[in-house]
């Protein structure tokens, strides 16, 4: 009887707090009416502009030499970049959570400089450096070495776009969780190795990952900074997104969506995981204050 | 293992926190280094555990058993370190956490699997926590991880145990419990043991002896008889409990209050226990006073009397003293002094 009578009064308390049902019904209609026209639509229409014209030109345009050439190398691409920015973010994240030196905040905003700058421009200053009329090119086809316009190139642009990410997600967690656990691993005999594999790596282990896919996505993903270096060669300089604007440019739009489809279903993917990774990093940031608490 | 500090500084950027301290502690002691917060303390220990490096000085040394450490590997210095915050390896189980400074020794001098469950095993028995080896730290209440805290750093079979604020996030009643049974493992292992605390309670009770911080320095080292009955200045008298302050002049060697002028002016400290109240003016009265509130409930009673100045007095007396005297609030009586501690004024402050 009093906690009905409780819960009647809590009602009335969060109805107090809350606007009329009409607004709320408004507010609610018009977010999802967005996301639909924006999100729901234009997903929708990537598939059935796939398969207009059948299952079988579906599957024709990905095993298209062009298309697995540009599939084969976005995921050389991928594979040899993100394990990179792992490296270096780990490098990065542990030298500014764990130490303080001169010039730290300068070496924060370079980290965050791939944010904030144009991946157009960051792809024209790689080409100012290495290409032809830059500073290096003479130089370096001189050694027969290609950067512009080839593989090195594109790695290059984008470990530049995809360089923020593990570093980011991992400083504020380094930070969080402080450097206690460490001193006391080494206090207790750990070797630097036993302290990275056994301290370090377990508890930053889910942001890591998170880091992971989010810049996994971002490589797969990136046009502007790609775009520049390339050169569009078809079968040689082609990453999936370059594909499917010559594609779509030679009004093949079947191939072009077909193409298409496989960056929406890496997309779709890296929701699902990183919607999943936050619960998970939710959960034990939850646990940790739990730890912290007397 | 005896611990010796010889003129060690420490300064972050523009602070100061540790100025020329040097100290010595013999093997197998338990010493409280007791101050105020931002006195040095937690740094002066964490020096010793190798974890600051102390700023770069010839005559500057630390000495664990004659070694100086800070040219050893911090690994090889076998200190058992317990933090503030426990530090427990969250994603560890308590069996996992103790086991740990055992598994990461090299494979030469590892004990085999058999030896590392037998000694964990022996150690949560120590430690009370037989039942909850599979439990991670998160699942643990703060005085359960304190004590896996304290486990984790004997595994290792220490030197020398560093406890940081060991008791500082328990509440009261835990607190009491573990500082009596961390005094009785003293005991059994003397273990050289350094406690950080701020507590002047809990040093009291714990330690064999007691080094008092402030303002980066030591300001005292005695037995805890010593500081508490010969305090070797008022900044060490005020921190160790209530303190009663009385304005007067020596006369002589005789301490007066209101006498006449010309005589060095001093002050003089009185513990609440170190106070007397009388109905009639008698020997050594310092004040008269009146009756504030009286708290009869506890082992002693308090009495909370203003004085004629106007001063807060906080006095102590048994129930026997109280019936006898039959007090009651708004009364005027007269203060007196059992004891006291005098301190000449110091005017370079």
């Amino acid at each position: 009887m009093s906690t009905a009578l409780h819960q009647g009064g809590l009602d009335a308390l969060a109805a107090q707090r809350t606007e009329p049902a009409w607004l709320r019904l408004l507010l609610i209609s018009i977010t999802l009416a967005f996301l639909a026209c924006f999100l729901g639509i234009p997903l929708l229409a990537v598939f059935t502009e796939a398969f207009r014209r059948g299952a079988g030109v579906y599957l024709q345009s990905l095993v298209d030499p062009a298309a697995l050439a540009a599939i084969r190398l976005s995921l050389f691409v991928t594979l040899v970049a993100v394990p990179m920015n792992v490296l270096f973010g780990l490098m990065a994240a542990w030298a500014i959570a764990r130490f303080s030196f001169r010039g730290k905040s300068l070496l924060l905003s370079l980290i965050d400089l791939p944010f904030s700058i144009s991946p157009v421009v960051a792809g024209l200053m790689l080409v100012l450096l290495f290409g032809m009329q830059g500073f290096l090119g003479p130089f370096l086809s001189g050694l027969d070495i290609d950067i512009i316009f080839a593989v090195p190139g594109i790695l290059l642009a984008t470990l530049f776009v995809t360089f923020p990410f593990v570093a980011r997600e991992l400083i504020p967690l380094m930070q969080q969780q402080g450097a206690e656990e460490e001193e006391a691993a080494v206090l207790l005999g750990a070797n630097r190795w036993q302290l990275f594999l056994r301290i370090t790596l377990p508890n930053i282990r889910w942001g890591l990952l998170y880091g992971v896919v989010l810049s996994t996505a971002r490589a797969l993903g990136e046009f502007g900074a790609v775009s520049v270096v390339s050169g569009h060669i078809r079968g040689r300089t082609n990453t999936i997104p370059l594909h499917v604007e010559i594609l779509y440019n030679e009004y093949n739009f079947s191939a072009a969506f077909a193409v298409a489809s496989l960056l929406t279903l890496s997309a779709l993917l890296t929701i699902l995981l990183k919607s999943w990774l936050e619960w998970r990093i939710g959960r034990e940031r939850g646990a940790s204050m739990e730890e912290a608490k007397p | 293992m005896s611990i010796e500090v010889r003129h060690v500084r420490k300064s972050f950027q523009n602070f100061t926190a540790l100025d020329d301290v040097s100290v010595s502690i013999g093997g197998g002691e338990l010493v409280a280094l007791l101050g105020p917060s931002g006195s040095g303390k937690t740094t002066l220990l964490r020096v010793i555990a190798g974890l600051e490096i102390p700023d770069p000085h010839p005559d500057s040394a630390v000495l664990v058993n004659g070694d100086d450490i800070l040219a050893g590997d911090l690994r090889q210095r076998r200190v058992g370190f317990v933090f503030q915050h426990y530090a427990l390896f969250r994603h560890m189980t308590v069996y996992d956490n103790i086991a740990f400074g055992l598994t990461v020794r090299p494979r030469a001098e590892r004990p085999p699997k058999e030896e590392i469950r037998e000694r964990v095993t022996r150690l949560l028995q120590l430690i009370q926590l037989e039942g909850l080896a599979n439990r991670f730290p998160s699942q643990l209440s703060g005085g359960q991880r304190q004590r896996v805290a304290l486990a984790r750093a004997l595994a290792i079979e220490p030197k020398v145990l560093l406890l940081d604020e060991p008791f500082g996030a328990l509440d009261a009643k835990v607190r009491q419990d573990l500082r009596r049974w961390l005094r009785r493992l003293h005991d059994e292992l003397h273990v050289t043991t350094i406690l950080v605390t701020h507590d002047q309670e809990e040093a009291l009770e714990v330690a064999d002896r007691i080094v008092l911080m402030n303002h980066s320095r030591i300001v005292q080292v005695g037995t805890p008889e010593d500081v508490f009955h010969r305090p070797a200045s008022q900044f060490v008298m005020d921190f160790l409990g209530h303190v009663n302050l009385f304005h007067g002049r020596m006369d002589g060697d005789q301490f007066v209050v209101d006498a006449a002028p010309g005589a060095p002016e001093a002050c003089v400290y009185a513990r609440p226990f170190q106070l007397d109240i009388h109905r009639t003016e008698a020997a050594r009265t310092t004040t008269r006073a009146k009756v504030e509130r009286i708290l009869a409930a506890g082992p002693v009673v308090k009495v909370e009397l203003t004085s004629e100045a106007g001063d807060p007095i906080l006095a102590e007396m048994t129930h026997e003293r109280l019936r006898e005297l039959k007090l009651a609030v708004n009364e005027e009586v007269y203060v007196a002094l059992k004891e006291m501690q005098i301190f000449e004024e110091d005017y370079s402050i």
